[in-house]
């Protein structure tokens, strides 16, 4: 969190062809996208070396860390900001994703405005 | 001159009566008195005597018996008084008198330094104080130990009653361990052996709890979902416990799924592990039929981003249009299995929500920011059948108002579904645009979105009915779905 963190977002979901559709929304926003992670120890790994200020995250990954065990190695290691991408709606799922203090919360499929909005909050808190 | 006559009569001498001009009051009141001097001389020492025998625990008792030797010589000497009167046996009396001297100056002498000691002895009085004083130390102790006494008694007593009490939950802990619903069980944390399971861990096993113990606890995780890394942050103190959903392996090999939970019991103080306690729930039936919806919808979310990123690369308008239109069909389909996943039986919710997320999402897809949406539902729960038609159906009402009412301006869409009449139900989408024919949008044939509204309120079994009086309003009327 001492450094300044890059303008830039990493994408992190297991089923490629999403990661590829959320980069390509993103791109679209005029945003950069710096990489795409599939599971927790790339996600870290990926923010780890190119910091950047805000991680879309889905909570179900392959491995045996989810998305909300990267997003606390994240937040404690470099502090960029954690949006969950969820396609679940399991009251247990989402009270996990609370108690993790979120930046933000999107649902899937996930409109261009939402991704917009869910951002600029996210940097501005 | 022989000794005998010395002793008993040296010569020429007279006894001593004669001195007394033999006088019988003087003679017999020397004689009564010497008597009376000598008997009494020879009980004193007696009674010493006696008194020193019997107290054998007496300090410094020889120095009596000098006493009773002293005083028996003294005696003598009275009662040779007497016989002097009448014989003049001055030898043996000066005999005596000198083994009295000698007697009289042993004790005389040895009594001096004998006197400090004897004070130092503790006098009767001293003893009396001193034994008050034992007295009291002694029942000072005995109150004491009688003091530790009932502390002890009492402590025993709590004792009791704590170890009554812990049996009593221990037999309450056995038997809510034993008859509980959920599985539980209990492993050696460093071993990850069973030391006991419950009945309904055992059943969702396969196995009786007693042909568990003394396992190890991973021998029955299904291999794909053997966890170690979970537990050894769980050891090393990283996480509280741990929770998820992983598939454990029945005694026929058929892997069963269970929501665990799990935590460490720690030594106080060292916080050692001392015991792993599992929580194992069967979820099997209805995380299969999770399993299953959560397929389905991630399927819908990947067909979702293709048709979002071939609607990027195409330059035909309407091309896209009709990638997006698609997209809104999507969305309801998986919004339904969106809200099957939310539900607790998997199988039906609630319309009410359902039909304001679908409607605000296909508004806030559409771009079209001037158009305001209201929904009315009254709460009603529906399963599959119905609602993918029902969401499918206000999907298509929806999008058109939005692409024909309002040629880009601003204007109301309203979606109301409301009982008409008992075990009717009215679905109305209406909107204050232009007024168009829903039914005839693309021309003179029917576009692709009227047959799918034709063929969708035909399967709800409804009637449709247009009106286009200040904007377009279509209404059906359709059987309420049959509740569980």
């Amino acid at each position: 969190m001492s450094a300044a963190l890059e303008d830039c977002v990493a994408v992190v979901d297991d089923e490629f062809l999403i990661a590829t559709g959320l980069t390509m929304q993103l791109e679209g926003l005029g945003m950069t996208v710096c990489g795409t992670a599939a599971t927790a120890d790339e996600a870290v790994a990926l923010v780890q070396a190119a910091r950047p200020a805000i991680v879309l995250m889905d909570v179900r990954l392959g491995g045996d860390k989810d998305g909300i065990d990267a997003a606390l190695e994240i937040h404690d290691t470099v502090g960029s900001k954690v949006i969950f991408v969820t396609g679940s709606r399991e009251a247990a799922t989402i009270e996990r994703i609370r108690l993790d203090h979120p930046a933000g919360l999107l649902f899937k499929p996930v409109l261009d405005w939402q991704l917009r909005e869910a951002i600029s909050a996210a940097l501005a808190s | 001159m022989s000794i005998r006559d010395w002793l008993l009569n040296p010569s020429g001498l007279t006894p001593h009566g004669f001195c007394l001009s033999w006088s019988p009051s003087l003679i017999s009141l020397h004689v009564a008195s010497d008597v009376i001097v000598g008997l009494s001389y020879f009980s004193i020492p007696l009674a010493i005597a006696h008194f020193v025998r019997r107290r054998p625990d007496l300090k410094y008792g020889w120095v009596a018996y000098l006493f009773v030797a002293f005083i028996l010589a003294c005696g003598t000497t009275h009662f040779m008084a007497i016989v002097t009167l009448w014989v003049p046996a001055y030898g043996v009396e000066g005999l005596i008198k000198l083994v009295t001297a000698i007697l009289s100056v042993a004790t005389a002498v040895l009594l001096w330094p004998l006197i400090p000691k004897l004070v130092a002895l503790p006098s009767a009085a001293q003893l009396g104080v001193r034994n008050q004083d034992l007295e009291q130390r002694v029942a000072e102790r005995v109150a004491e130990l009688e003091d530790l006494n009932a502390q002890l008694v009492a402590a025993l007593q709590e004792k009791t009653e704590a170890q009554q009490a812990q049996a009593h939950s221990d037999a309450h802990f056995r038997a809510s361990f034993a008859s509980a619903a959920v599985g539980q069980v209990h492993y050696d944390p460093v071993s990850g052996r069973i030391i006991r399971a419950n009945h309904a861990y055992a059943a969702m096993l396969g196995y009786e709890p007693e042909d568990l113990v003394g396992r190890l606890g991973s021998d029955f995780s299904y291999p794909d979902d053997k966890e170690p890394t979970a537990y050894a942050r769980m050891v090393d103190g990283d996480v509280e416990g741990s929770a998820r959903e992983k598939r454990y392996l029945r005694r026929d090999g058929e892997p069963v799924w269970g929501r665990a939970s799990a935590s460490l019991v720690r030594t106080p103080g060292s916080g050692e592990p001392l015991l792993a306690v599992a929580f194992v729930e069967d979820i099997d039936e209805g995380f299969k039929a999770q399993i299953a919806l959560r397929q389905a919808k991630q399927d819908l979310e990947v067909v979702d981003s293709l048709l979002m990123m071939q609607a990027r690369r195409l330059r035909d308008p309407e091309a896209k249009a009709g990638l997006e239109t698609l997209r809104g069909r999507v969305y309801a389909l998986g919004l339904v299995h969106h809200q099957l996943m939310g539900s607790k039986d998997l199988e039906t919710f609630d319309i009410a929500p359902f039909l304001e997320e679908l409607s605000r999402h296909l508004l806030e897809g559409g771009g079209a920011a001037d158009v305001t949406l209201s929904v009315r539902a009254a709460p009603l729960r529906v399963g599959l059948d119905f609602a993918i038609p029902l969401g499918l159906l206000v999907t298509e009402l929806v999008t058109n108002s939005m692409k024909h009412a309002f040629d880009g301006g601003a204007g109301a869409i309203e979606v109301a579904l409301e009982e008409a009449e008992p075990g009717q139900m009215e679905l109305r989408v209406a909107d204050n645009g232009r007024g168009y024919d829903p039914v005839l949008t693309g021309g003179a044939a029917p576009s692709l979105g009227a047959t799918i509204i034709a063929g969708l309120v035909s399967q709800l079994k409804g009637v449709l009915s247009i009106s286009m009086n200040g904007g377009t309003c279509s209404m059906v009327r359709l059987p309420a779905p049959v509740q569980p």
